[in-house]
């Protein structure tokens, strides 16, 4: 299982689609068309552009943009040999402050910055550079292969944290290579210049590696969805507008397209390739019938192992699911998944609940510049079938006889809303860096057929609703936000004198 | 339209938990803060029910603002009739 994994360097695959399909359609965003040729010659500007500022950093990060020059600025970074880091314009700019500090970059590129990018630009003065890439130099197609190897860094990524402070991967080209094998070499997923591929995602969420980077090294054409706020009927307007033939989804997306199955038709659709949340059995049944020629799989990881480790062609024969949710499946190509008891001992028999590790070429080195997270996550482990780093996932699996995984639950507060992973545990933080609150609890909660987050805090004082809903905006980005937060005097117990949680949830469907 | 419009306050408030909403025909879902995609598939529901029809997804892909929807909901009630 574990061979030693080949290395591919993805800016030379890059290069040699663009040349291959010079005159095709290489990226549809915001009603504009590129072709190849045409973002090839941004690339190489961007290059220039960046080349004439002597970044020393690892990585170099984009301010992230609705517009196809932060597409071309993902390739023109790294035709540098450099990383990108992908900075998102909708989170509080104090939490862009903490990270871009953590991340040690030394230039941000952006096209037409807005107000946030000022205040990042006053904070940040002398520190970091900035160029942006609205000037255009289109004299040069010419540009180089970057020099990189296993170690060189592909991109970073936050993720939420426990402690308030979010937790940075960095992904080298090591990491990378073996996902290209698994999924943009693999001839089941068969990506190729014929192919109209959706990209709903927004650059900060790993899933989004799928389409950015491999839609271009495999000659497609990729659609980018309309920023809005109502995404699901956005990404239902291109699938059917743009004949999509393979698209990558958040099941949450078709759930919430659920009053509209009967209408949906989409027979050019080949497959479905779903990650980040729970898949529901009964959301891929109704998908398969919107779908009539299109393959439905499931797939599984966390941004620690890029992107996914583990995936499941749903088929109709096979007893697929684990309490209404289809299986996470078997680890892909050189990836290796092991459940440990409490006692950190192997789990080998069928059906018992253990802790999902996972270990392989695409495991992170660990959390950036963040020892102590690395350590608590980052395990050195030692069984009969392994010995070596294992990443913890927190998630509590059981596999099969066939050795297909399922999830069961998480061992933790993490939650995922949307596709998005949160720690409740962080909303909690925050709420109670304000001195009146005593005690603060964040729930996920059913309410109106959806899932929200809502937040219990415990005070003296009435009316701070408003005031700690403020701080929490200026802490947190939207998808993190309690929809709802209630202040009580005392907060519920139970007759163990723990907080009693379901007397807190009926408190917040009245 | 004028009674629609009132009709579809009270809907709105319901949905969105807002004490006090005014529909105007410019408000969109950027200008109330619980307004997302998943009370907005609540408040097509109720819409539905209310009225007693049935949405296209072609139809409701484009909506920009409150005026829209109701010039929407005024058509199918008119065709139906």
């Amino acid at each position: 299982m574990m061979n030693r994994p080949s290395f591919y360097n993805i800016f030379q695959l890059f290069l040699e689609s663009c040349k291959k399909h010079a005159k095709k359609l290489a990226i549809h965003i915001n009603e504009k068309d590129s072709s190849y040729e045409e973002f090839l010659l941004q690339v190489c500007s961007i290059n220039k552009s960046i080349k004439s500022v002597d970044s020393k950093s690892d990585f170099i990060g984009i301010y992230c943009e609705d517009s196809v020059k932060t597409y071309s600025s993902i390739w023109a970074i790294l035709s540098t040999g450099k990383g990108y880091f992908p900075i998102n314009k909708k989170w509080p700019t104090d939490r862009l402050i903490e990270v871009i500090e953590n991340s040690g970059i030394d230039l941000i590129v952006y096209e037409k910055g807005n107000e946030k990018l000022m205040e990042l630009k006053n904070h940040f003065e002398n520190k970091i550079n900035f160029i942006s890439t609205q000037s255009y130099d289109s004299s040069t197609t010419e540009i180089a292969i970057p020099v990189i190897d296993v170690n060189s860094y592909a991109y970073l990524l936050y993720t939420s944290g426990t402690s308030g402070t979010p937790k940075g991967v960095a992904i080298n080209h090591g990491n990378l290579s073996n996902l290209i094998s698994a999924h943009l070499l693999n001839k089941e997923y068969d990506l190729n210049s014929n192919d109209r591929i959706l990209q709903m995602f927004e650059l900060t969420f790993d899933f989004s590696v799928l389409p950015t980077l491999f839609s271009f090294c495999s000659g497609a054409q990729l659609f980018v969805v309309p920023e809005n706020k109502m995404t699901y009927l956005q990404v239902l307007k291109t699938l059917s507008i743009h004949k999509i033939t393979k698209a990558y989804l958040v099941p949450s997306v078709i759930h919430q397209l659920g009053t509209y199955y009967h209408q949906i038709h989409l027979p050019e659709l080949k497959w479905s390739f779903f990650c980040g949340e729970a898949l529901l059995n009964t959301d891929a049944e109704n998908w398969k019938k919107c779908t009539p020629k299109g393959m439905i799989i499931n797939s599984y990881g966390p941004t620690e192992a890029t992107v996914y480790v583990t995936e499941f062609f749903v088929h109709n024969h096979e007893s697929t699911q684990h309490k209404g949710i289809v299986a996470l499946g078997r680890s892909i190509n050189n990836m290796g998944t092991m459940l440990l008891n409490e006692k950190g001992e192997e789990i080998t028999e069928t059906d018992i609940e253990g802790e999902l590790y996972l270990f392989g070429p695409q495991v992170a080195n660990g959390y950036w510049k963040n020892e102590e997270r690395t350590k608590e996550c980052f395990r050195k482990i030692r069984t009969e079938n392994y010995t070596g780093t294992a990443y913890k996932t927190g998630d509590i699996c059981i596999k099969d006889k066939n050795d297909i995984l399922f999830f069961v639950r998480r061992s933790d507060q993490q939650i995922k809303l949307n596709g998005y992973r949160i720690e409740l545990n962080e909303i909690e933080f925050h709420a109670l860096q304000n001195h009146q609150v005593k005690r603060a609890i964040a729930l996920l909660i059913p309410i109106m057929e959806s899932s929200q987050i809502v937040l219990a805090i415990e005070s003296e004082k009435e009316n701070i609703e408003k005031e700690i809903l403020q701080y929490l905006q200026l802490k947190l980005p939207p998808y993190m936000l309690p929809q709802m937060i209630k202040v009580f005097k005392s907060l519920p117990l139970n007759e163990n004198g723990k907080v009693d949680n379901h007397e807190l949830i009926s408190s917040f469907k009245k | 339209m004028e009674e629609i419009k009132n009709e579809l306050t009270e809907i709105f408030k319901r949905v969105f938990r807002k004490e006090n909403i005014e529909l105007k025909d410019e408000l969109n879902a950027n200008d109330i803060d619980t307004w997302t995609s998943m009370t907005n598939i609540v408040l097509l529901n109720e819409i539905e029910k209310k009225y007693e029809l049935e949405f296209h997804f072609l139809e409701v892909m484009d909506l920009n603002n409150v005026g829209e929807l109701i010039k929407l909901i005024d058509n199918k009630l008119n065709r139906n009739s």
